[in-house]
């Protein structure tokens, strides 16, 4: 696989904006009783965000390759950021509740499924992305080059 | 340049595209914040200014008070879940009845209870012990500190105080049955002993 300095920077871009989507919905699905707004650990609507995640690296990247890696990065981005967000408070008041033990024990062990979800969602999203793409370049043609009249 | 470029030619997909990354990075940011405002919640919700006293009446009774104060400085309403009261004194050379209580209240969900938020609530129980019962207990007590040299009176036996308060922040929701950690991240709970203090 190829990765130019424009398509890094594509794949850079996407990754951080989708990123955020990524994270609100793994902490969401650690606090559903304290995030705002919460999706209460609905997997279905948890899929349908992540679709809506993945659809852009489908519309913006046309190759194929190209648009699975971003979906890759993002969600490895917005998974970090979610444990950014969950380590806040610790980092705040108690330091020593960073530990391996206690993330493990809250945080992976709740929201590590979600990882498949997400990619899943995401690369359902990329392919209808390519799909709307595919059929908008299509439509544009045709008014560009519209068909002789016979 | 040529990705300023593309997203110049589909400036709507893309002003979309940040629109929707920007409210879930608000909603996180947001969400945070409150994850960080309820755990230090449970740090700075307090019991102080904790006071008792035994006064021995002319008619042979004792009169126990005690008043604690709940100090809420938090961002949240504290609706009291559970607020218990409890004064006794133990005899330690009895073997059975060693406890003989003194005073008790509890106060439940229903009485709805609520300690506003940046406000402070004082707590003051009373107690009457004129039961003969309980009192010959004491005055046993009494008798018994003579003999060991330590002359306690009834007005200064040592009785203990416990305070236990169980209270759920704000609005949040806090009936899981599964996932307990969800209730326990929005639940303060508070005791106080006076044992611990003497």
């Amino acid at each position: 696989m190829r990765l130019g300095r424009e398509d890094a920077k594509k794949v850079m871009a996407i990754s951080l904006m989708s990123a955020p989507p990524i994270a609100f919905m793994a902490f969401d699905f650690m606090f559903p009783n304290i995030t705002t707004p919460s999706m209460n650990k609905e997997m279905l609507v948890m899929l349908a965000v992540s679709v809506l995640a993945g659809i852009p690296s489908g519309y913006f990247n046309s190759r194929v390759d190209l648009a699975m890696l971003s979906v890759i990065a993002y969600t490895a981005i917005g998974y970090i950021l979610a444990v950014v967000y969950y380590s806040t408070p610790f980092t705040l008041y108690d330091i020593e509740l960073i530990l391996p033990g206690f993330y493990y024990a809250l945080f992976f062990r709740f929201t590590i499924i979600m990882l498949f979800i997400f990619v899943l969602g995401g690369f359902m999203g990329t392919v209808f992305g390519q799909l709307v793409r595919d059929s908008m370049k299509k439509e544009m043609t045709k008014l560009t080059f519209p068909p002789r009249e016979e | 340049m040529a990705l300023l470029k593309s997203a110049k030619e589909h400036w709507f997909s893309v002003t979309l595209y940040a629109l929707f990354s920007a409210f879930f990075l608000v909603a996180g940011v947001l969400s945070a914040s409150t994850y960080v405002s309820v755990v230090s919640t449970q740090n700075k919700v307090l019991l102080e200014n904790a006071s008792f006293s035994a006064d021995e009446l002319e008619n042979g009774s004792v009169e126990i008070t005690f008043s604690i104060d709940l100090v809420n400085p938090s961002r949240y309403d504290l609706k009291m879940q559970s607020i218990v009261w409890e004064a006794f004194v133990t005899n330690g050379t009895s073997g059975t009845g060693w406890y003989i209580p003194v005073g008790s209240a509890y106060t439940g969900p229903t009485s709805y209870v609520e300690v506003p938020s940046g406000d402070t609530m004082t707590f003051s129980y009373s107690s009457l012990v004129s039961d003969p019962e309980t009192l010959a207990k004491l005055n046993g007590l009494v008798n018994y500190s003579a003999l060991e040299g330590e002359h306690l009176t009834l007005e200064t036996l040592p009785y203990i105080h416990e305070f236990y308060t169980v209270a759920w922040m704000g609005d949040f929701k806090h009936d899981y049955l599964r996932e307990m950690y969800l209730n326990e991240i929005v639940k303060v709970q508070l005791e106080y002993s006076s044992e611990a203090v003497t």
